[in-house]
């Protein structure tokens, strides 16, 4: 099927300077550009569509945080846009769930250029080029009926081979279960579903004519949670994840992509790196043989796998050191502390001086009294796994123990601490609560514990 | 240790009691209340570790010590023993016991009994009763709680501890909601701060929208006002252009019209109107000039006719000319005369000051009558001295004497005040009696003296008395012997010698053996001297001592005997030396206390001390009475030197007054204003002669200038001049000065006028002529123009003229029109608005428009000035980028929150698993007490409470009932709460017992709270815990109990006295 060669970006949740702060303190150094990385992601996202003079620029939601009322990311937005606008660069906005339709509309010196996209509305928005209409741009993952234009355009195409338009479904997911039913919904009718995870490349062409409403060229996701792609028989469903990770479980590399549309039909998507900075997460088994140096020489080897992105300034790089509550008990704070810095001093990277260590531990499973251990060791794990158990009621007891103070303040803090517990990890609250109990109930080193 | 018996010598109610006490099981001993049954328990505690410090009180207060007794008889470890205690002072008894031959005190062999237990274990374990029962705090005695509470907890329970407490510290560290600290509590309070300030900042962006909207709305005004600006400008320019405009048009317009309505006029003389006005200007000139030479002449006939006077004048010109001379004379003799009188005035009003001054009986005639010469002045200024120095003297004295008066009655006043203490005594009659006195306390202090070597002397010879004679040292006899012995040999041998053998050997050997002899005798006979005289004088110095003693002792008691005397309480030293200084402070007089015999060398002292202070103060008195004579003496002198000076001042005043009156001046005693008066009245004087001389100087004036006017009258009417009549003679004169000056210039002038007139008279009729000549000429001008008179030849001038004026005025508004059109081509005049141009609406209208622009202007100034505003606003608000921070800051503290919170949540986490293992513990590993007393427990309640456990490291108990439930001891009711004592220290006495600790038990009436089923229960746990070889004294006053324990087989034990009762009962 012959389309008009197109050009266009697709980004989705760059979150306009939401505080990156989800992580331990920061040196100076990295801070700063921790602070400013969404912004400079944004920045890099509109120099390149400028650049490369695409077509137009699709944001997939998520744009920026309405509830944190950022002026810096209003500005930085409006002035993007308006730089897009100078250069007649067409802007389509799906609202997500943090920047709603609402938010939008309430932003003054909105360029023309810009267009949102209403999810609820059943008509797209038409892309022409010259007067010629390239693309058509909605808010469905399959277009809706339009008075037999699809099979007047069949007959067109069927009789001049004359380009059709490029169909472009843009949609904002919460949930990874909206994306399966997503998905389900596009590829409904499209036979030999297959996956392309990594590589970018699909062709959308073939006859999708049998139903009335047919899938999109091009389904843009907006959960914008991790890059990935899934190509169809017809076309290409493609989420290009963040523009900049924005907390420790947003690793790797970040950035949009740079859609490319050939006339036959072949649809290419080019990563477009625009994150400042690269958090990674590596987690590495532990056992109370491991000594430091075999410790930091696997660090080594992990992160040699990776290798960063012209645009990244500093890598945030978290160590989860998983084992038993014994072999992890050297790295209390301060041990944690002491192999950060280690890890810092050993130059992993060739820009050390943007990368920061930290070190977390994860203790595993349930830690079973040692042979030769206290009794009391033992009676304290097995009455910690009946309190893991029911950890929740563990937890709501201490929490009204705490609110059963008279102070007001205690019942304020009481409630802020639920919240805090409700995303509180169980394992890392149990880790803590044995970690504890090893160090009360340990063995002095002349009775002869543990080896 | 079991009681076999129990023997009460005397304690508390008790006497003589003797009780037998079953050796095993339980002892039951009834009464009823005040049988003293608890006196009986506290008899057995007291004799085992001692009697607690009693006394009675007796009648009359006061408390005395009572002397308990009694004895326990014991068996112990098969052997019996007698344990008896005492009273004894300062002790808890005397205790002794019997049945071993062991030496060893008493205490301890009674400790060794006791196992060494201390009795506050006894007290409060082995011997309680409802009290002790009750109270929780009998449990809490350290070795009471080392068996209950298990305070040694062990490796375990001491490591649970540990691990709690590091639990509670860790807590502590991270959230302590007591003090509000802890990491948790810090961060939660940084997130709260931080959450605020990002709240506060929300706001922002608003503002920032806010501002862009106004920085829009002002550059919108902006515009419009520009816009409006630019209109307004045009309208401006369109009326101001029309107003430029119209004037020019309107001038043109309106010379058109003119032209129509001027009327044309043919040949008229091209320059007729010139040479009209040439011509009636020539005959004005004429007319007025012939005008001007009429009244020339009229008014130098009038000339004329003035020069008449002038003759007179000058025929006596020379008298007036003398008088003109004397003018300058004539001012200074007048102003003299003025300043004579004036000063004459001024002298007067000084005088009639002056006489005002002087009093009203003053007068001029008195006044020129007084002598004010140097003499008098002399003769006053002396008597004034004279009479000054006599007061001065008067005064003097007289202050003295009121000084001195002053004195001697202060003095006196006060001496008589002491002396009042003295009685009807005098000042000499005291200071004789103190004297006296005083010698007798020198008397007295001599006789205790000489009493006490006396009684000395006398002690030493009793002592001497009572001793044996001395004896010689034994080898004095025995020497005196042996000497004896060979003289006597010496002698023999000598007389042996001298007869036998060689005579004067011999008689050497008799000579030495009668030295010897000699010597024995010699030295004996002094011996018996010295003894014998010895033994007399030892036998008469007692009663010589005596006698002497005696003696003394009643010269000292006729000289204690005296009649006191009252004295001066001795003055304190400061007292003293303000007496010194002066009397104002008189010292008390006391009455002296009734003098107790002296006893003392020292009482003596003190009394002579006291004399002598006395005797001194009363010297003192006397001393300041001596004084005050004195100065009487000399108040005395003065008064009859005063008499002498007053006389003198009467002398004195006497003469004063005289010369005063001599002199004229009012008599009067006060120098100063005698003095004051007399300079007054010469000043007087001297202001009556100058007044005299200045009359005089200007009368002489008056005259001259009197004269000078007389003569000066005589001539004026003589020269024919009447005008010094109303000038004065000053003016006159320069008038007659000036008049006479000019009488020459008058003269030629009179000459110069009539020369005038004749001239005058010719060169009118000359312009009469020339008049006539010109009339003739304008008539033929107007006759040429077409005019009948010169107003028709005027009109007809004007017509042409105006016609041809319009013309060029027309060309000329034409042609300014037409450039002022040109200046704004872009703006077209039609006809219409210039014929509808109202100049006054259109220049209010430009003004309206100019306002409007200014305004504008200004309005547009206003709204660039917000727009920086809002500009720079927008700027700092674009720069700000603390929101950013604060939320990555907020971000970060919920990071490192979430993080703390986990570690807080897993200390909950360890802290609620420590207590299970704790909780566990604490119920499974108790202590041995604890155990056996769940047992007695569980029997005492019939199984309602199971377990008795106690929380690590805490001395608390808890309590487990049936269904599972732990209750502390303050849950639980009184009753429950004595059976679990009971039960731990049942389980107490076990423990001990199991230790080889063995006591009875002795308890007093515990189970009064009981119900009956427990009571049963108890009595039944009692009577079990006893079988076990153990010795339960049970004192009750409740019959039923005892029936309990009879039905139990436990005999009771009926106190005495109270048998008959119990036995009626039990037949009942």
């Amino acid at each position: 099927m012959p389309f008009e060669p197109l050009r266009f970006l697709h980004a989705a949740n760059i979150r306009l300077d939401q505080a990156i702060g989800e992580t331990f303190p920061l040196p100076s150094r990295v801070a700063s550009n921790v602070q400013d990385a969404t912004r400079a992601a944004f920045e890099r996202l509109i120099a390149f569509a400028l650049e490369r003079h695409v077509d137009f620029l699709v944001l997939a939601g998520n744009t920026f945080v309405e509830a944190e009322h950022s002026l810096p990311a209003r500005l930085a937005l409006v002035d993007g846009l308006a730089q897009l606008a100078e250069e007649s660069i067409r802007v389509f906005v799906l609202p997500g769930a943090l920047d709603p339709a609402e938010a939008w509309q309430q932003i003054p010196d909105l360029p023309a250029n810009t267009t949102i996209l209403d999810p609820s509305a059943k008509k797209s928005m038409a892309f022409k080029r010259d007067g010629k209409l390239i693309a058509r741009i909605g808010t469905s993952p399959r277009l809706p009926p339009r008075k037999g234009a699809r099979a007047s355009q069949k007959e067109l195409r069927s009789e001049s081979q004359r380009p059709v338009p490029f169909t472009l479904g843009v949609l904002a997911t919460i949930a990874d279960a909206d994306d399966a039913h997503l998905l389900e919904a596009w590829s409904a009718g499209q036979e030999g579903n297959h996956l392309a995870s990594t590589e970018n490349q699909a062709s959308s062409g073939g006859a999708g004519d049998e139903i009335a409403d047919a899938p999109v060229d091009y389904l843009a996701f907006g959960a914008g949670r991790a890059r990935r792609t899934f190509a169809k028989r017809k076309g290409i469903a493609h989420d290009p994840g963040s523009v900049q990770g924005c907390h420790p479980r947003e690793t790797g590399p970040r950035g949009a992509t740079l859609v490319s549309v050939e006339a036959d039909g072949t649809v290419h998507c080019d990563f477009v790196p625009t994150a400042s900075v690269r958090w990674e997460r590596f987690s590495i088994p532990f056992d109370v043989l491991t000594s430091r140096s075999e410790l930091v020489r696997r660090c080594h080897a992990l992160l040699e796998e990776k290798c960063g992105e012209t645009t990244e300034s500093a890598w945030i790089v978290e160590w989860v050191l998983r084992g038993s509550a014994a072999a992890l008990e050297p790295y209390d704070a301060a041990g944690c502390r002491a192999l950060g810095q280690e890890l810092n001093e050993a130059s992993l990277l060739s820009r050390a001086e943007g990368v920061v260590h930290n070190v977390v531990l994860h203790v595993d499973g349930e830690a079973a009294a040692r042979s030769g251990d206290d009794p009391l060791h033992a009676d304290f794990s097995d009455a910690l796994a009946a309190c893991q158990r029911s950890l929740p009621l563990e937890v709501a007891t201490a929490l009204s123990e705490l609110a059963s103070t008279d102070q007001e303040w205690a019942h304020d803090w009481a409630a802020r601490l639920e919240g805090v517990a409700a995303d509180a990890e169980p394992a890392a609250v149990a880790a803590h609560a044995q970690r504890f109990g090893l160090k009360l109930f340990r063995k002095p080193a002349d009775e002869g514990a543990a080896p | 240790m079991k009681i076999q018996a129990i023997q009460i010598g005397r304690f508390g109610v008790w006497q003589q009691l003797s009780l037998a006490v079953p050796a095993r099981g339980v002892a039951l001993f009834y009464g009823p209340n005040e049988a003293g049954k608890t006196t009986l328990s506290r008899f057995i505690r007291s004799v085992l570790y001692g009697f607690e410090p009693f006394a009675v009180e007796l009648c009359d207060g006061s408390s005395r010590p009572v002397g308990w007794e009694g004895l326990l008889r014991v068996e112990s470890q098969g052997r019996e023993y007698e344990i008896h205690r005492i009273w004894d002072r300062g002790t808890r008894g005397l205790v002794s016991v019997v049945g071993t031959n062991r030496e060893q005190p008493a205490e301890a062999l009674l400790a060794e009994l006791l196992h060494r237990t201390d009795e506050s274990l006894f007290e409060n374990v082995f011997a309680v009763g409802l009290n002790e029962l009750q109270e929780l705090s009998t449990l809490q005695s350290d070795e009471v709680a080392r068996h209950i509470y298990g305070l040694t907890l062990g490796p375990t329970g001491r490591k649970l501890l540990e691990a709690t407490a590091a639990v509670e510290e860790q807590r502590r560290g991270l959230l302590d909601p007591p003090s509000r600290s802890g990491r948790l509590a810090d961060l939660l309070e940084r997130e709260q701060s931080l959450r605020e300030d990002i709240a506060a900042g929300h706001s922002i962006r608003e503002e920032h929208a806010e501002c862009c909207r106004e920085r829009s709305r002002i550059q919108d005004r902006i515009e419009t006002l520009q816009r409006k600006e630019t209109d307004i400008a045009l309208q401006l320019s369109g009326h101001r252009l029309l107003a430029r405009v119209w004037p020019l048009w309107n001038e043109a317009r309106a010379i058109r019209s003119e032209l129509q309505t001027i009327p044309e006029v043919s040949r008229f003389p091209a320059d007729g109107v010139e040479r009209l006005q040439k011509l009636e200007t020539q005959m004005a000139a004429a007319t007025d000039s012939r005008r001007a030479l009429v009244e020339s002449v009229r008014a130098l006939r009038a000339k004329l006719h003035c020069f008449a006077g002038h003759r007179a004048l000058h025929a006596h010109a020379a008298a007036l000319v003398g008088f003109v001379e004397q003018a300058g004379w004539y001012r200074d003799v007048t102003q003299q005369a003025a300043a004579a009188k004036s000063r004459e005035e001024e002298t007067r009003t000084r005088l009639d000051r002056s006489l005002e001054t002087l009093g009203p009986d003053w007068t001029l005639a008195r006044l020129e009558s007084l002598d004010t010469g140097l003499g008098a002045r002399r003769r006053i200024m002396s008597a004034a001295a004279r009479y000054r120095t006599v007061l001065r003297q008067r005064n003097r004295m007289t202050r003295l004497r009121k000084r001195l008066n002053r004195v001697v009655g202060k003095r006196s006043a006060e001496l008589d005040e002491r002396l009042k203490g003295l009685g009807n005594r005098s000042l000499e009659e005291a200071i004789v009696d103190e004297t006296s006195r005083l010698k007798s306390l020198g008397e007295l202090a001599g006789l205790r003296l000489q009493e006490a070597e006396l009684s000395a002397r006398r002690e030493r010879v009793s002592q001497q008395g009572s001793t044996t004679p001395e004896h010689l040292p034994s080898f004095i006899p025995k020497f005196m012997g042996l000497l004896l012995v060979a003289g006597l040999a010496v002698t023999l041998v000598g007389l042996y010698q001298a007869a036998s053998m060689d005579v004067f050997a011999g008689i050497g050997m008799v000579c030495i053996g009668f030295c010897g002899l000699g010597v024995a005798w010699g030295l004996k006979h002094h011996l018996d001297h010295h003894s014998g005289a010895a033994a007399a004088v030892a036998h008469d110095e007692p009663e010589r001592i005596e006698a002497q003693l005696r003696e003394t002792q009643s010269q000292i008691a006729r000289l204690t005997a005296a009649p006191q005397i009252p004295a001066v309480a001795p003055a304190t030293p400061a007292e003293s030396a303000a007496d010194s200084a002066s009397v104002d402070t008189a010292p008390a007089v006391v009455e002296q206390e009734p003098a107790k015999p002296a006893h003392t060398a020292d009482d003596d002292a003190r009394l002579e001390r006291q004399a002598m202070a006395r005797l001194a103060e009363l010297e003192r008195w006397n001393r300041t009475r001596r004084g005050i004579r004195a100065r009487r003496r000399r108040l005395s002198e003065l008064r009859s030197h005063f008499q002498g000076v007053q006389r003198d001042l009467s002398a004195e005043r006497q003469n004063w007054c005289q010369l005063l009156k001599d002199l004229g001046y009012s008599e009067t005693v006060k120098i100063d204003e005698a003095l004051d008066a007399w300079d007054r009245a010469a000043e007087a004087r001297d202001h009556v002669r100058a007044w005299k001389a200045v009359g005089d100087e200007q009368r002489h004036l008056e005259r001259s200038v009197q004269s000078f006017h007389v003569r000066m009258a005589d001539a004026g009417r003589r020269a024919g001049r009447s005008d010094f009549e109303d000038s004065t003679i000053l003016d006159t004169l320069a008038s007659w000065d000036g008049e006479l000056k000019s009488l020459g210039v008058v003269r030629e002038e009179y000459r110069r006028t009539r020369r005038e007139l004749a001239d005058h008279r010719r060169k009118a009729a000359h312009a009469l002529r020339q008049r006539q000549r010109l009339g003739s000429r304008l008539s033929a001008l107007l006759a040429q123009g077409g005019a009948a008179n010169r107003r028709e030849f005027l009109e007809r001038a004007g017509w042409v003229a105006r016609r041809r004026e319009c013309d060029a005025l027309l060309e000329i508004a034409d042609d300014d029109l037409r450039q002022a059109a040109a200046e704004e081509p872009e703006l077209a005049i039609v006809e219409e608005d210039l014929e509808s141009f109202d100049e006054q609406h259109n220049r209010e209208r430009i003004d309206s428009l100019s306002a409007e622009l200014e305004q504008i202007d200004r309005d547009r100034q206003a709204a660039f000035e917000a727009l920086g505003g809002v500009k720079q606003s927008l700027k700092s608000l674009e720069a700000d980028c603390e929101a950013s921070r604060v939320r990555f800051a907020h971000s970060q503290t919920r990071h490192e929150l979430a993080r703390t919170a986990e570690e807080w949540l897993g200390i909950e986490l360890a802290r609620q698993a420590i207590d299970r293992v704790r909780s566990r513990f604490e119920r499974s590993c108790q202590p041995a007490t604890l155990a056996l007393a769940s047992k007695y427990l569980e029997q005492l309640t019939r199984g309602r409470y199971g377990n008795v456990w106690t929380p690590l490291g805490r001395r608390e108990l808890r309590i487990d009932d049936d269904r599972g439930q732990s209750l502390s001891v303050e849950q639980l009711s009184g009753g429950t709460r004595e059976q679990l004592f009971l039960a731990v220290r049942m389980a107490t006495v076990h423990e001990l017992g199991q230790k080889g600790i063995e006591l009875p038990m002795v308890l007093d009436d515990i189970l009064a709270n009981f119900d009956q089923v427990r009571t049963e229960a108890a009595v039944d746990a009692l009577c079990e815990f006893a079988a076990e070889n153990r010795q339960i004294l049970f004192f009750t006053c409740h019959l039923h109990l005892a029936h309990l324990f009879e039905s139990r087989g436990v005999e009771p034990v009926w106190l005495p006295g109270h048998t008959l009762p119990q036995q009626e009962r039990r037949a009942g």
